[in-house]
This record gives C-alpha cells, sequence and structure tokens, in this order.
C-alpha cells in the first residue's frame, strides 16, 4: 500500500506539470522589403553591367549566336551562344520589374513592370536605354503588395527572416503574401528577322511580327510599330478575353493563349489584329504553338488557373474559324513547348522533358524522356534545343532524333 | 574494432543467456498521449532483453499526436520496490521521430508543398508492473517529447511560370503527458 501511495504520489507531481505541457510550434519566414531607386537612376543603370549568377531563369530569346535570358524582375542575361557546347554569360542589363523581353535588330524590347522599353543592342556588349512607353502593362503596378511608385522602381528586396510562436497546433497559417520576387511571369517574344533569327520561347507575352511588335497584358492586345525600332508606337489595343497568358506567331496569325481557350487573330492587316477563330478548352494555364496544319496547347492546373487538366491537346487548325481537337495527352505539368520539323519538346514541369516524334499527331510517339529536371520553357533551332529548368539553362543537340544528346548546362546559384 | 565489441556482446549475452541470467522481453503498450493537441492514441513496441531487474531494448511504434509518427528509440528500465510478482519500474527512452508522411501537396491558393523532417524523441516515467503467469500487465505514466519540422514551399500565383516560390519552416516541438498500458510477454 505504500509502495502504491508512492506511486500515486509520483503520478500526481508528473500531473502537476499538466501547465508546463506547452507545445512549442513556431513559424519561420521571410518578410521582403523594398528597395527603390528613382527613375533617372533606373534608366541610367539600362546598360550593359557585369555578368551575374543566374539564379532565377525567366524567359529566353534566342538571336542570332546570342540567348537573351531574362532574370524575373532583375533583367536580361546576355549570353554567347556561338558554341552551345560551351555558352558564355557576356553581361548584364539590368531592367527591374522585367519578365518579357523580344529582339528586332539592334533593338531589345522589354518590360520594366508596367512600361515598356527599348534598349540599343547594336553591340550587346555595349548596350543603351534608348526609350519607355509608360503603362503598356497596367496589371504590374503592383509587386508583392507595394504599389508601384511614379517617380521610383523597386529595383530589389531586402529579405529578414522573421520567426513567430504559433499560439496552437496550426500547420499552415494564412499566406503573407511578402515573396521573394514579384508576381508575375518570365517572358519571351519573337519573329523571324530575315537574316539572323529571332525566336521566341512558347511562354511569351512579346512577339514580333515584320514592323510589328504586339504585347498581350491581362486582357488585351496592343501593336506597336517598330519600323524605327528604337521608336517604338503604340498602334492600336484590343481588349480581347480575360487571363490572357501567351502569345505566338505563325505566318500571319497570332495564337493567343488563356486560361479558357485559345485565340486566333488575323494579322493581314498588322495595326489592326482581327479575331478569326476560338477554341475553348476546361480552365487551365495554356502556352500555344502552331505550325501549318495543328496547334500545340498544353495545360496544367495550379497557379490562378485554377484547373485540374495536365494535357497535351493538339488541334487541327486547318478551318482557322473553327480550331477542333484532334486528341489530347495525359502530362504531369506541362508548360512551355517547341517543335522543329517533327520533333516536338514538352517541358512536363517536375516531370522533366519528353520529346515526341509528331510525324502522326493522332499517334505522338514518344522519342526520349529526360527527367531529373523541372523545366518551363524551350526552344528548338538548328538542331540545338534551348531549355529553362529551374536549376539552369540546358542545351541538347538533337541532330540525331535516335540520339539526343545534352551539350551544355548553365547552372543556377539561388 | 566495431565487429570485437558486436562479438563480445554477443558472447557476453550467449554465455548469460545460457547460465539463465537473460531473458527475452517484450513490452506492448496502448496509451494515450495528452497535451495542447488534446488527446491522441499511441502504440509501441519495445523488445530486449531483462538481466537482473534491468531491461534494455528498442522500441518503435505509431504515435498520433498532432502530426502522426513513428518513433524508434533504444529504452532502458530498472525495477524497484519489488515484491513477489509486483513492482514498480523506471523507464527512459531516446530516440528519432520519423513522419509518417514525408512529403504532401496541397492545391490552394497556387499551390503548396510540405516536406516533413524527423526530429528527437525522447521519454522518462514510472510504471507499474503486475505479474501474471509468466508474463506482466504493465501500467505506466510518464512525459513525452517529440520534435518534428517542416518546409511548405507556396508558389505564389502568376499567369506564366516559373512562379515565384516562398519557403517557409514550421517546427514543432510537443510536449506530452503519457499514460500506457501494456502486455509484458517474457
Amino acid at each position: 500500500m505504500k509502495k502504491l501511495a508512492l506511486f500515486v504520489t509520483a503520478g500526481g507531481i508528473l500531473l502537476s506539470f499538466y501547465s508546463c505541457l506547452k507545445d512549442d510550434l513556431t513559424r519561420t519566414y521571410s518578410i521582403m522589403v523594398p528597395v527603390y531607386k528613382t527613375k533617372d537612376e533606373v534608366y541610367a543603370n539600362i546598360k550593359s553591367n557585369p555578368s551575374q549568377e543566374i539564379k532565377s531563369p525567366g524567359k529566353i530569346f534566342i538571336y542570332g549566336k546570342y540567348i537573351f535570358l531574362n532574370e524575373i524582375d532583375k533583367g536580361v542575361h546576355v549570353i554567347d551562344n556561338s558554341d552551345p557546347a560551351h555558352p558564355v554569360v557576356k553581361t548584364f542589363i539590368d531592367i527591374p520589374g522585367n519578365v518579357d523581353i523580344a529582339v528586332k535588330g539592334n533593338t531589345l524590347y522589354a518590360d520594366l513592370y508596367t512600361d515598356l522599353i527599348a534598349v540599343d543592342i547594336s553591340n550587346p556588349l555595349q548596350a543603351k536605354f534608348l526609350k519607355y512607353i509608360p503603362n503598356v502593362f497596367p496589371e504590374r503596378n503592383y509587386t508583392n503588395g507595394f504599389v508601384a511608385d511614379n517617380n521610383r522602381v523597386i529595383v530589389g528586396w531586402i529579405k529578414k527572416d522573421t520567426t513567430v510562436k504559433l499560439r496552437q497546433p496550426q500547420r499552415f497559417v494564412a499566406y503573407d503574401y511578402v515573396l521573394a520576387s514579384a508576381m508575375s511571369a518570365p517572358a519571351s517574344a519573337g519573329a523571324a528577322a530575315p537574316s539572323i533569327p529571332g525566336i521566341s520561347g512558347s511562354m511569351a507575352r512579346f512577339t514580333l511580327v515584320n514592323e510589328y511588335l504586339y504585347t498581350v497584358n491581362h486582357s488585351s492586345l496592343s501593336a506597336f510599330n517598330i519600323s524605327n525600332p528604337g521608336d517604338p508606337q503604340k498602334i492600336s489595343t484590343r481588349n480581347i478575353s480575360w487571363n490572357i497568358e501567351t502569345i505566338y506567331p505563325f505566318k500571319d496569325k497570332l495564337f493567343i493563349g488563356s486560361t479558357t481557350g485559345m485565340f486566333i487573330y488575323d494579322i493581314a492587316d498588322p495595326a489592326l489584329p482581327t479575331q478569326v477563330g476560338q477554341f475553348t478548352h476546361a480552365r487551365s494555364c495554356d502556352p500555344v504553338i502552331a505550325d501549318g496544319n495543328n496547334a500545340y496547347v498544353t495545360l496544367h492546373d495550379g497557379t490562378p488557373c485554377q484547373g485540374f487538366n495536365n494535357q497535351l491537346d493538339v488541334l487541327n487548325i486547318t478551318s482557322l474559324s473553327a480550331p477542333s481537337l484532334i486528341k489530347s495527352y495525359p502530362m504531369t505539368h506541362p508548360h512551355g513547348l517547341t517543335k522543329d520539323n517533327n520533333l516536338l519538346f514538352i517541358c512536363d514541369g517536375r516531370d522533366g522533358l519528353k520529346i515526341y516524334d509528331a510525324t502522326n499527331v493522332s499517334n505522338l510517339n514518344l522519342k526520349k524522356h529526360v527527367t531529373g529536371l523541372e523545366t518551363y520553357d524551350a526552344i528548338a533551332w538548328n538542331n540545338n534545343l534551348v531549355v529553362v529548368g529551374k536549376d539552369g539553362l540546358y542545351q541538347y543537340d538533337y541532330s540525331n532524333p535516335e540520339n539526343i544528346t545534352e551539350r551544355s548546362k548553365l547552372t543556377v546559384n539561388r | 574494432m566495431r565487429l570485437v565489441f558486436i562479438t563480445l556482446f554477443l558472447a557476453t549475452w550467449m554465455s548469460a543467456a545460457a547460465q539463465g541470467k537473460i531473458g527475452y522481453s517484450s513490452q506492448n503498450y496502448l496509451g494515450l498521449l495528452e497535451g495542447e493537441g488534446g488527446s491522441k492514441f499511441q502504440l509501441q513496441t519495445i523488445n530486449g532483453a531483462i538481466y537482473k531487474g534491468w531491461f534494455a531494448g528498442v522500441g518503435t511504434g505509431i504515435d498520433w499526436y498532432y502530426l502522426r509518427s513513428i518513433p524508434v528509440f533504444a529504452s532502458l528500465n530498472k525495477d524497484f520496490f519489488k515484491k513477489g510478482e509486483r513492482s514498480f519500474y523506471a523507464s527512459v527512452d531516446a530516440g528519432i521521430n520519423y513522419p509518417w508522411k514525408t512529403d504532401e501537396y496541397y492545391n490552394e491558393w497556387g499551390y503548396k508543398t510540405g516536406e516533413l523532417n524527423p526530429g528527437a524523441f525522447w521519454s522518462a516515467g514510472l510504471g507499474y508492473k503486475i505479474g501474471i503467469g509468466n508474463d506482466a500487465l504493465l501500467i505506466h505514466l510518464g512525459y513525452s517529447y517529440k520534435h518534428l519540422s517542416e518546409e511548405v514551399t507556396t508558389i505564389s500565383p502568376c499567369l506564366v511560370g516559373p512562379c515565384p516560390e516562398n519557403t517557409e519552416t514550421f517546427n514543432y516541438s510537443l510536449r506530452r503527458l503519457s499514460f500506457k498500458v501494456g502486455w509484458n510477454f517474457r
């Protein structure tokens, strides 16, 4: 009995510590504080500065021997790709808030938050700021909850780690919306100049066709006359739909991807694009490319697209006014895509890179599946495939479709 | 060197076992964990050797408190106040706590991914043992601590990726009272 009393006493002592049985729950997160510069300071710094490490690669644009690689919200890496096996990052053009790029002749067009700017790159290693056109992308007026100032530009962020105690077990508290970079997307754009090819990725929101630059924002399509490349003139803007994502040129047509479908615009009158066709699909994110008879649309879920589809849709566009679905192919989380002859390259997000023989679009044949990398966008040209991955810029030799090999990788240093 | 120690240990064990001094023992518990996170079940099995009132073994189980996890630990017990088939015993356990699931995918606003990481586990307490035939009923009250951490990556909304990512780290240090009842196979 005495011993039982001891046991009960010991238990009682333990129970007396009950009030000390506090769970210690902490959440460590980062607060981003904006760093501002005046617009004059920013414009003065839009030039070829010393090369920087690639940390957050965005959209790509290939122009001649150069690859222009967007560093999300920071600017543009100029990469000498004379030897795809040994690309060299030559210089960095500082453009705060930049996510989209396009090159025509000696001029680089880029967004700087809400503005469109033109940069002289007649010598890409001695780039010079030419002009800005304000408020072309009004939806980018805010970043990370901070509203852009009329006279100042956010050029960077100071990261402060903060640890807070949670009152009770709670795994996911409301997200503070203080993010490491802007709520926007990378982009590129392009069209073919007669002699030096300029090629955009499929995620582009800029594209160039002959003497016109076309841009899409959240809900509209704008046309700029760039016959004088250093002095782009806004010619027209028309509302087309909501949640516009990408723009892709093919011959005298523009293929525009939105979260709810694909729109086809005729640019026979380049100043006034006219809608000629539309294909509606389930709500999803969807970059689009096209060739003679077919359009290829990748749909992926997540982000604000709110969809649940992850697939490749192949469309028949022989009748532009009535595109029709040929076949859907299941994918994991596809993003950008590119095509050269019969080879179709799909960036399937976390599932890597998939390369198909698209000779028969009703029965795509998977030639190669490269895993171990997270891919966003790609450009295939002249037997060289450039792929933007989360951890680097990859290049592949596909001259022999039976033996596609990696040529090089520029590593991302996050 | 490690092989020598293991060999010596096994030789000693076998020698002692041959003399009837060391026996196999298996403690199997079902219990409750009580803390700020409420009352949750726990299951444990601890298997090892008994020798002159000492028990040493290794254990594992399932811990449902807050985040379901699997503790893997070493256990040491000492009997005292032994009278007939009844005795008290003190216990100490220490090891690592592994999350039941190591990753999760959340499709919320944008999407989130979570990666759970293992952490420390330890417990201590007092028990009462009532011998029944060759076996024994165990009643145990103690204190139990487990730690887990989680990295949650949120990909913020953007129309065209790659979208900005933000990673938060959650640390869970969980302190509980442990009450468990078990059966000791000997």
